[in-house]
């Protein structure tokens, strides 16, 4: 049990919060629907990026090894998960608002 | 503190007066009220964290006017993200206070036994001898400094002894070439060397040194000889081991020479059974390493009671562990075992260099302790004297360095010598010169010198020096830890690409390597060199699991 936990809950919660205002933004100025469709254009890049690196590295592809990004470690899932946190509160708020 | 992990994060101790009085200086009394309130640092970063939810939530699911929401919204996630970036602070505290007191545990844990080490090296030198109960008691009394039976009853027996030694050999050497007997009556023949030391003994100086060599050449042990250059080092050795074969014939003489010099082959000639000598100035690192590899295996290859005499260690040495760390390693534990088993099993080394430093001889100073010292000083070069007075491998005697140098200033050649028998300096008697040059004149000694005879080519050594260089040895494939020096290698370069102070994990290590990975290296392979590194300084380990690490560097 630590303090990191719930710092990173924390972390995790203001992604969500940051894609919610996103969207709230662009309900009282809709030009910000453009930048919600651009990150939301972004985050599905990145999520195809990242399945078809971990294709990659399982089955043990040169070209995988070469990309330096630890792919199987923490990080991928913090930041994968951060980004659909991102995303979730924004649809979220979307699902309320509109 | 409670055992609950709930309550210890909750009760941190961190409700300092510092904080509160940071609180005070910011808020006043609303200052104080806020620090009764969050009594501590933790709840005060939960209370954030959990209002910063609620705000950011609650407009949202209740439907509040756009503009509103939003700004709740965004009001909750600037609490939120202060709250959580509090909480890795608190965190980063808290471990740095418990890595502090881990550390201060390892520095009083390393000062304990750095003490110890200590104690046991002064009692080592101090009383030499005298603590080793091993001894039967005879031994222990023929020893004693103060005992004068070796030189009241012993040289009558050891005459007739040495001499029906002498006999039997020469009438052996006789029945050879008459080439080698019309040498023989130009030349100083071990077997003279051997019958007439006794005589030369007793006709020199009678000194409490010449004892104490009796003493030393009778009870054999581990030593390591040091002293300036040109004091007298060979020279001391090279008539001890006249003694030695007095009274050790089956003694095994291996004499390891990395000097090279043909001025002072006599030390060695007609005494040591096998003589192995390099040039090591001219030679290059790996030819010394792959000489020193190859003496030493036939040294251990011998059976039964062995000496090895290992001179010019410190200039070897240096070169062995720059460019052969492992094996060098090897020796060192081979040294260790001898000095605790090699008086039973009759093996011996004894070192001789030139600096007693024990970082410059490749180990602690509680293992250098483990080989009882001899060191030798001349008045020729006081200043090397003084700089071998001022460490701690001999003690000084209570009147300090002048002492010792007056000492040399009686010595008949200018030298004072301390010896771990008698645990004191005295001044070094004149010995016999049996390389026939004398390097404080720099010149060749009257009495004719031992020829220098061509030595034979030493083939194996050779051999093995050409085979280490140009073949992989498949003995080699397995070094140390379980791994093979190429995977060694492979994890040492990929510590050294991470930044000092990276964290980083052995999983990660070994799945980042092809090579790891190809050769079918798991974790638990890993664990042993992890644990080595570790131990060394070179990683320290975040957890008790010991899989995931902080890299210090050094690599």
């Amino acid at each position: 049990m630590s303090h990191r936990l719930a710092s990173k809950f924390g972390y995790y919660s203001l992604a969500g919060f940051a894609g919610s205002a996103l969207v709230q933004l662009a309900v009282i100025w809709p030009q910000t629907w453009i930048a919600v469709g651009a990150l939301g254009v972004l985050a599905l890049l990145y999520f195809a990026f990242l399945l078809v690196c971990i294709q990659g590295v399982l089955r043990g592809a040169r070209w995988a090894g070469v990309l330096n990004f630890n792919l199987l470690g923490v990080d991928a899932i913090e930041s994968a998960a951060i980004v659909l946190l991102f995303v979730v509160g924004g649809l979220w708020t979307c699902l309320q608002i509109l | 503190m409670s055992a609950n992990p709930l309550v210890r994060l909750f009760d941190v101790d961190l409700n300092s007066d510092r904080n509160r009085a940071i609180l005070r200086f910011l808020f006043g009394k609303a200052g104080s009220a806020i620090a009764r309130v969050f009594p501590t640092r933790a709840a005060a970063c939960y209370s954030g964290l959990v209002t910063g939810l609620a705000l950011a939530f609650v407009p949202i699911a209740k439907a509040a006017p756009v503009k509103v929401t939003l700004m709740m919204t965004i009001a909750g996630a600037g609490l939120v993200a202060v709250s959580a970036h509090e909480l890795d602070e608190l965190q980063d505290d808290i471990d740095e206070q418990r890595t502090q007191k881990e550390r201060d545990r390892q520095l009083r844990l390393f000062a304990d036994t750095e003490a110890k080490n200590k104690v046991a090296e002064t009692n080592l030198l101090r009383h030499g001898y005298e603590l080793d109960k091993s001894l039967p008691p005879e031994l222990q009394q023929a020893i004693s400094p103060a005992s004068s039976e070796i030189e009241t009853v012993s040289p009558s027996d050891r005459a007739a002894f040495d001499a029906a030694i002498s006999a039997a050999q020469t009438s052996q050497r006789q029945t050879q070439s008459n080439h080698s007997a019309q040498q023989q009556k130009g030349d100083r023949t071990p077997e003279e060397t051997t019958a007439a030391d006794p005589l030369l003994v007793s006709a020199r100086p009678s000194t409490h040194f010449t004892t104490t060599m009796a003493q030393i050449a009778q009870r054999l042990v581990s030593m390591t000889v040091v002293g300036v250059p040109g004091a007298g080092k060979g020279m001391f050795v090279s008539n001890l081991l006249r003694l030695v074969r007095q009274h050790h014939p089956q003694l095994h003489i291996f004499v390891m020479e990395g000097k090279g010099d043909q001025k002072e082959a006599g030390y060695w000639q007609d005494i040591a059974d096998d003589i192995r000598s390099i040039q090591g100035l001219d030679a290059s690192p790996v030819s010394i390493v792959a000489w020193i590899n190859g003496c030493l295996e036939d040294f251990k290859a011998i059976s039964g009671s062995k000496l090895l005499i290992f001179d010019e260690v410190t200039y070897l040495y240096k070169v062995w562990q720059t460019t052969e760390k492992e094996s060098f390693e090897d020796y060192i534990q081979y040294k260790i075992g001898l000095s605790s088993m090699g008086d039973s099993l009759q093996n011996y080394i004894w070192e001789i260099g030139q600096v007693s430093n024990a970082k410059d001889l490749g180990v602690t100073p509680g293992i250098r302790s483990l080989f009882k010292p001899i060191a030798i000083v001349s008045n020729h070069d006081r200043r090397a004297a003084n700089a071998l007075l001022g460490t701690k491998f001999v003690p000084l005697p209570e009147e300090g360095k002048k002492a010792v140098m007056q000492m040399c200033d009686f010595s008949p050649c200018g030298r004072a010598v301390y010896d771990y028998v008698n645990d004191c300096w005295q001044p070094m008697p004149q010995l016999e010169n049996l390389s026939g040059f004398d390097r404080d004149t720099r010149s060749f000694s009257n009495q004719p010198p031992v020829p220098p005879q061509p030595e034979p080519p030493d083939i194996r050594a050779g051999l093995e020096r050409l085979l280490s260089v140009e073949t992989p040895e498949p003995a080699r494939e397995v070094t140390r830890f379980g791994l093979s020096a190429e995977q060694i290698g492979e994890v040492q370069q990929r510590l050294s690409g991470l930044q000092p102070g990276a964290i980083s994990s052995v999983k990660r290590i070994r799945e980042n390597s092809r090579l790891l990975r190809e050769q079918g290296i798991t974790q638990a392979d890993l664990a042993e060199l992890f644990d080595y590194l570790g131990q060394t300084g070179a990683i320290e380990w975040l957890a008790s699991d010991q899989r995931d690490f902080r890299y210090l560097g050094g690599l």
